[in-house]
């Protein structure tokens, strides 16, 4: 009893010779749960899981692409009435009412007409036609009031197949009340972009829309002559008109004609089609309903002896405005192709009578060419009008990893096992554009890396702390200056200096964060409409992260910095660029890099050879 | 075969030496689970993952120092890692007790109580005090290990001790109490 002991010693000697054996069935749960463990110990390779992320942003840019081309098919506007109708003013002349934007073809003779067009609705697989036909306007005595007021008669729909093109034809005064009509025109030439005049046949009329080259060179001349005809607004007699062009064109401005002229080399629209009219002498008007923007449209008619048709060039002003492609249409004069025609049809146009024709190609084909067109027009764009500049913010997940063995920390750990970290870079590039294929890319991303090097061992050895085998890269902070660490591989317990204070299965965290300026060149391999580049360059890497830690059971304990890490350093950079166009000035890009550095670690870096794999992606904005 | 040859059988995944391994450790192991385990099942459950760990580590063992201390710390860091995700070593409060002597009388005190009531001790001082008092560690490395301070290693091992003693002092009450009314 009296007999007392502390109860430090009473378990401590007591467990001494305290032994149990275990059950027998921890054995076979061991021995089962190895074999499993043989099976299962497959990891899933890297390159599968960037397959899996690729295959993720292809599925979302052709997700995009759907949807964007689907609103292309879908967006357009049909006319209204609001569109459809000018308004012209008793008192103050014609003018026309906001939001139209139509072009003014004068026939000489008798009778004039409006042709409202609306590209959209030409695009559009269902579009009504209508033609609005007035007879009653004739010659000299026609009043702009007359016009107004006739401008609903006469009105028909024709529906071919699923296609349909919305045409007005209206009659216009003519002749001496040309003049004042154009001058009233130009008052608001903000509503009106251009002005037409064109002389007309008597009776019947074929509105052809085709692509011509010699359209194309011509009405760059003329086009010019336009300009004079706006600065001075120079009414063209009808005469004149139908000698040289039939037009007259009234712009916004000098520029805005020059934009035409510009955008008339690249974009050349043409529709071919014909409207025939029946007993109408035309004069006709070619306007477009235009979303944003609206352009001056220059129309040519040509009347051949035997087919008296109008040529009608129609051409697409999206590149100025856009995705909301504007149309213009044009009555293209095709004197030059034939001259002696217009000759005998400036004869005509004094008062022959044209005999009825027949129609040589439908609407339908007509459209079906022109969205043809239009298809190469898009890609001629891209050749010929590049924008030079490009910004381009991206996000990618990096992948951080070495080449080789060896460790940055220490030789300690250089047979350890490293695994990468995958992380997350963002930043904005720019790029130059030098020709079609090459572009000179610049740019600023920040950049999180890091890396874990397994299988560590810590121990604490709280009396010295620089007893132990510290790492010799690692400045420890000092809260952690009691920590060390050594590769549980090379286990030595003659490095331990107290028993039993060791953390088996922890890691060693390192991690760094850069900013990175990547100065690289892409060359562009593949032109579609998904273009695919191959970019090659170097990057400078500013440290802006230096961190150690030390992961146990997931949970990270800092633990100091490496104290070999460059503040300065470089990559050479390799990879592929995906461009995907939504529209001319946004694309969508996806660039898989890889990217090897080469001197991120001053010294003692063990062989460590790391490297960044990247999957960037973004938009680009074209300016 | 000796230790040496069982090793490196054991690296080469040969089953038999697994087991051989297995049979010539698992009884001093087991014992060590018991005392850092709140009970018997549990104790299996250590053991068995600390022989896989063991199997599976066992190449990083290149024969520099004891063998069976290697086990041993794979032993104690399983048992610990079961708490250290429980986290139940996070809520204790640091309050510093000094450290004092705590005496018990001896008398007939079987191991098996003794383990008893070891298990018994809330996991936080029953970690500290096997740390502390049968494995060696100080209180510095206990808080390494369990992520705590040293004060509150000091006096969860303080609560221990007086725990066990007093459930110690009460079993020979009652022993001397059934002695007597034995008489």
């Amino acid at each position: 009893m009296g007999n007392k002991k502390n109860i430090d010693r009473l378990f401590q000697e007591g467990f001494n010779s305290f032994e149990v054996a275990p059950d027998d069935k921890v054995w076979r749960n061991i021995e089962s749960m190895l074999d499993e463990k043989k099976e299962s110990k497959k990891n899933i390779p890297i390159w599968m899981r960037y397959a899996g992320i690729a295959a993720l942003l292809l599925l979302f840019i052709g997700g995009v692409g759907v949807v964007l081309l689907n609103g292309q098919n879908t967006g357009a506007i049909v006319n209204t009435p609001e569109n459809e109708h000018r308004i012209l003013d008793k008192e103050e002349g014609n003018s026309v009412k906001e939001g139209t934007h139509e072009v003014l073809v004068y026939d000489k003779g008798d009778k004039s007409a409006v042709i409202q067009s609306n590209k959209e609705n030409l695009l559009k697989d269902d579009v009504v036609v209508r033609v609005k036909t007035e007879t009653d306007l004739l010659g000299e005595e026609n009043k702009l009031n007359d016009f107004k007021s006739s401008t609903d008669e006469g009105e028909s729909e024709l529906f071919v197949g699923n296609s349909s093109v919305t045409v007005n034809v209206s009659s216009v005064t003519v002749n001496s009340e040309n003049q004042k009509l154009r001058e009233l025109l130009l008052k608001n030439k903000s509503d009106l972009k251009g002005v037409k005049s064109v002389t007309n046949s008597k009776l019947h009329k074929s509105l052809i829309v085709k692509e011509d080259a010699f359209v194309l060179n011509k009405n760059i001349t003329e086009e010019k002559e336009v300009d004079q005809v706006v600065e001075n607004r120079v009414v063209h007699d009808d005469k004149v008109n139908t000698k040289r062009n039939d037009n007259v064109i009234v712009g916004d401005s000098e520029e805005v004609v020059d934009k035409e002229l510009g955008f008339q080399k690249r974009k050349e629209k043409k529709l071919l089609g014909k409207i025939g009219n029946e007993d109408n002498k035309l004069s006709v008007v070619l306007g477009e309903n235009v979303v944003d923007k609206n352009k001056v449209l220059v129309d040519n008619q040509k009347y051949t002896n035997s087919e008296k048709q109008v040529i009608v060039r129609v051409d697409s002003i999206g590149l100025v405005s856009g995705d909301d492609v504007t149309l213009s249409a044009k009555l293209t004069d095709d004197a030059l192709k034939n001259s002696e025609d217009n000759k005998e049809v400036i004869g005509d146009v004094a008062g022959k009578e044209l005999v009825e024709n027949p129609v040589e190609k439908t609407i339908e084909e007509a459209i079906a060419e022109l969205e043809e067109l239009k298809e190469e027009e898009e890609e001629e764009e891209e050749n010929v009008a590049f924008d030079k500049w490009k910004i381009s913010p991206r996000i990618a997940p990096v992948f951080y990893n070495t080449l080789s063995t060896g460790s940055p920390i220490d030789n300690e750990l250089s047979n350890n096992k490293k695994k990468g970290q995958l992380t997350m870079s963002y930043g904005l590039g720019v790029g130059y554009v030098i020709n079609n294929r090459l572009t000179v890319r610049a740019g600023i991303n920040n950049v999180e890396l890091g890396y874990d090097t397994q299988d560590v061992a810590i121990y604490s050895s709280p009396e010295t702390s620089d007893s132990g085998p510290r790492l010799k890269n690692i400045n420890f902070e000092p809260g952690a200056s009691s920590l060390n660490l050594v590769s549980s591989d090379g286990f030595s317990i003659s490095q331990i200096p107290s028993s039993f204070s060791l953390l088996f299965d922890s890691s060693l965290n390192q991690r760094l964060g850069y900013l990175e300026v990547p100065l690289e060149l892409s060359y562009k391999v593949s032109d579609k409409k998904m273009k695919i580049d191959l970019i090659a360059g170097v990057s400078t890497f500013f440290l802006n992260k230096n961190e150690i830690y030390t992961e146990v059971d997931e949970k990270l304990r800092y633990i100091g910095e490496a104290n070999n890490l460059n503040k300065v350093s470089y990559s050479t950079n390799i990879g592929f660029g995906f461009n995907y166009k939504i529209s001319n000035a946004f694309n969508f890009n996806f660039e898989p890099m890889f990217k090897y550095q080469l001197n991120a670690f001053s010294k003692d870096s063990g062989n460590f050879r790391p490297y960044i794999l990247g999957v960037y992606s973004g938009f680009s904005f074209k300016f | 075969m000796s230790l040496e040859q069982l090793i490196i059988k054991c690296k080469k995944n040969n089953r038999k030496a697994q087991g051989e391994l297995y049979g010539l450790y698992a009884t001093k192991l087991f014992t060590l689970c018991l005392k850092y385990s709140k009970n018997y099942a549990e104790s299996e459950d250590n053991l068995q993952d600390a022989f896989l760990t063991i199997f599976n580590k066992i190449k990083q063992y290149k024969g520099n120092g004891s063998f069976e201390g290697w086990m041993k710390r794979i032993v104690i860091n399983t048992a610990l890692q079961r708490y250290r995700k429980a986290s139940v070593l996070d809520v204790i409060k640091d309050d510093d007790l000094e450290e004092e002597l705590v005496e018990v009388e001896v008398s007939q005190v079987s191991l098996e109580f003794l383990l008893e009531i070891i298990q018994e001790l809330p996991d936080k001082y029953r970690l500290v005090f096997n740390l502390y008092v049968l494995d060696g560690f100080s209180h510095r490395e206990i808080a390494e290990m369990l992520n705590i301070s040293t004060g509150t290693s000091k006096s969860n091992l303080s609560r221990a001790r007086k725990i066990l003693k007093g459930k110690i002092e009460e079993n020979q009450f009652i022993n001397k109490k059934l002695l007597e009314n034995g008489k």
